[in-house]
């Protein structure tokens, strides 16, 4: 064991489904690396792999996909192998997760207070009824719900989905996790209260050193939450190094291309530059780089065309899968 | 600094408009007044709540409203009862998501033949394709069903149905914000190239001031149900005068950060409450700068020097 104090390690990830013959590509060879108390963004667009990435260290991946390759290390311990009863000491114990739709991820039909005493009863067989519902007030009172003792048998339509969603990061941090993976959390709120939620966060990170794994397609969302990002595209990570080099300072033409695509304040009316087309889905092998229909600079090239570009380090330390690219 | 559209005419003008749900003690909309000259975008923005989506379904008339006026083209604006297509035609609506807003089991030739036809337009194959064409969708999926395309083309799909009639207003409920980052910039210049080509003016609504920023020449900031800001879009969002249009500018995420983690920028807590007094400022649960005038006064949309209405007693930069 030379893993030194990461406290995740994946290489090689590639994740396929299939459906008869046809395989389809999801996540195709990652490497990620995070350390206790760090937190790493991932973007893209649709159908890029990232949703995939995290639910295979969730171990929540769907029957029809299958791990081809890869190696997952999380506290020291090897999780490729583990079973389904193995998964359930690690999901929801070590690991939290939060999803995109608060209203979707509760249970319309049972009070928010029995959801919560689930979550927590199912991790900690000693706990006392007592003990787990001083915790749960704790908790919610720690993110955000005031009064929270009285309300614990509220139904979550009695609640709005900024509440619903800071429900959900409580039940998520109620076995107090080493991981923290968190996928469009916020996507589905207004942006004042999309806000409200990234500060509680910012906040629940620094106070646990929690290691998170932010989601979102918003450069901005990331940027505003992330140490480290990485961009994903078609399966694979293109750009990856500190939130202001890449974002401020992108190397890869499709971290440009999403750049020059986000609205920003300040940004003058109608000056968003779109990516034409859409991402590709991958079937079978391919040859050259993914990017390349739409790139506009090696649509034309002849390594572009020829070869798929690994990543390699450039500017500032970071890693850039991309032919016209100069490494450092 | 002067916006880049001729102001046309007032096509819809919206005076004193007072709405509540049967459902609801509260009024969703108390007093709302705004105008749309023709060719122009307004940007309607805030909270979920706000009454802004249900400031655009009185304008088209599938809301009765209370009191107040809406002229529509000069005239009142079709109600559903009424069978008044011409004034119905000139203003269309494209709703927030592709996936419940175009028939899952009509193809797209049957659902952008179908408002021509109810029209008794022109509804052939080739006006068709003219159509895909204007929304930069291959003729390829004339024969699919919705579920077949992206929400990116579905999108274009719906604008495409909203301008087969060539309305002179479209209406837009957030459009874009189904829809991710790259497709969204596609769906907003479709918008703004569609406006600039056929003239029509627009009304979109969206909680992003972001996206607003990209469409609209002004934009007007919707607190509980009245608006508490209007003005030309660069003006409101390079100095904000209501602290609430500052504090929805703020919640913005950006690529620059001040300083990572925390920043100097005003925040907003809680959410917008609308079991709220009768009387003062419905903003002052939340706004850092109430005092005791706010408590029994209610602000009413002055006009400042800069040509821009805010609804304040203490707007900033004064």
């Amino acid at each position: 064991m030379t893993t030194n104090s990461a406290l995740l390690e994946v290489r090689d990830l590639s994740v396929h489904f299939e459906s008869g013959s046809d395989r389809l590509t999801a996540v195709d060879g990652v490497d990620l690396t995070l350390d206790r108390g760090e937190t790493l963004g991932i973007v893209g667009e649709s159908g890029c792999g990232k949703t995939v990435l995290v639910t295979s260290l969730l171990g929540l991946l769907p029957s029809s996909a299958r791990v081809t390759s890869g190696r997952l290390r999380f506290r020291g311990a090897e999780l490729s192998n583990v079973s389904g009863g193995g998964w359930r000491a690690i999901r929801g114990r070590r690991i939290g997760m939060v999803f995109q739709d608060p209203t979707t991820a509760l249970n319309p039909l049972r009070t928010i207070g029995s959801q919560l005493v689930e979550a927590i009863a199912i991790h900690d067989r000693a706990a006392t009824s007592r003990e787990i519902r001083t915790r749960i007030v704790e908790l919610l009172e720690s993110v955000g719900i005031p009064d929270a003792s009285g309300r614990l048998s509220d139904y979550p339509h009695q609640w709005s989905g900024g509440m619903r969603q800071r429900a959900l990061i409580a039940m998520a941090i109620s076995n107090s996790p080493d991981l923290l993976i968190a996928d469009e959390p916020t996507t589905a709120l207004d942006v004042t209260i999309q806000a409200q939620v990234l500060e509680l966060f910012r906040s629940i990170q620094k106070e646990r050193s929690l290691a998170m794994i932010f989601i979102s397609h918003s450069l901005g969302v990331v940027n505003s939450i992330a140490d480290r990002v990485s961009v994903m595209y078609a399966g694979r990570i293109v750009e990856s190094g500190s939130c202001s080099d890449v974002l401020l300072t992108p190397s890869h033409p499709y971290t440009r291309a999403l750049v020059d695509c986000f609205p920003e304040i300040g940004r003058p009316r109608g000056s968003l530059r779109a990516i034409d087309g859409l991402p590709p889905r991958i079937f079978g092998r391919i040859d050259g780089c993914r990017f390349r229909e739409r790139c506009e600079v090696g649509r034309e090239r002849a390594d572009c065309i020829g070869q798929d570009p690994i990543l390699k380090v450039a500017s500032g330390g970071r890693l850039v899968a991309c032919h016209a690219v100069s490494p450092s | 600094m002067t916006t880049d559209v001729a102001v046309g005419p007032t096509i819809v003008s919206v005076e004193d408009l007072h709405v509540r749900y049967r459902s609801r003690v509260e009024p969703t909309l108390k007093g709302v007044t705004l105008s749309l000259a023709a060719g122009e975008t307004l940007g309607v923005v805030g909270e979920s709540g706000c009454g802004k989506s249900t400031l655009l379904r009185s304008i088209i008339g599938l809301i009765s409203s209370d009191s107040g006026v809406i002229k529509v083209l000069g005239g009142r604006p079709p109600g559903l009862s009424d069978g008044d297509l011409n004034e119905r035609v000139a203003i269309q609506f494209v709703h927030q998501d592709p996936f419940a807003s175009l028939n899952p089991r009509m193809s797209i030739r049957q659902i952008l033949q179908a408002p021509l036809r109810v029209n008794g337009r022109d509804h052939s194959t080739s006006r068709i394709r003219e159509l895909l064409d204007m929304v930069g969708l291959s003729h390829s999926v004339l024969e699919s069903h919705p579920a077949h395309l992206s929400g990116g083309q579905r999108q274009r799909v719906a604008i495409a149905r909203a301008l087969s009639t060539k309305p002179k207003v479209l209406l837009l409920d957030e459009p874009v914000s189904a829809l991710d980052v790259s497709v969204q910039a596609q769906v907003v210049n479709l918008i703004n190239d569609l406006q600039k080509s056929q003239g029509f003016s627009c009304l979109f609504v969206s909680h992003d001031l972001a996206v607003i920023a990209q469409v609209a020449h002004r934009v007007a900031v919707m607190y509980l149900g009245r608006v508490v800001e209007i003005g030309e879009t660069s003006q409101v969002l390079r100095e904000p005068a209501h602290p609430y249009t500052m504090a929805l500018a703020a919640s913005v995420p950006r690529l620059r950060r001040e300083s990572k983690g925390e920043s100097s920028q005003v925040r907003i807590i809680g959410e917008p409450s609308a079991n709220v007094m009768a009387t003062g400022c419905p903003f002052r649960s939340r706004c850092w700068m109430a005092t005791n005038r706010c408590d029994v006064e209610t602000p009413l949309l002055d006009p400042l020097a800069s040509g821009r209405k805010v609804a304040c007693h203490h707007p900033l930069g004064r």
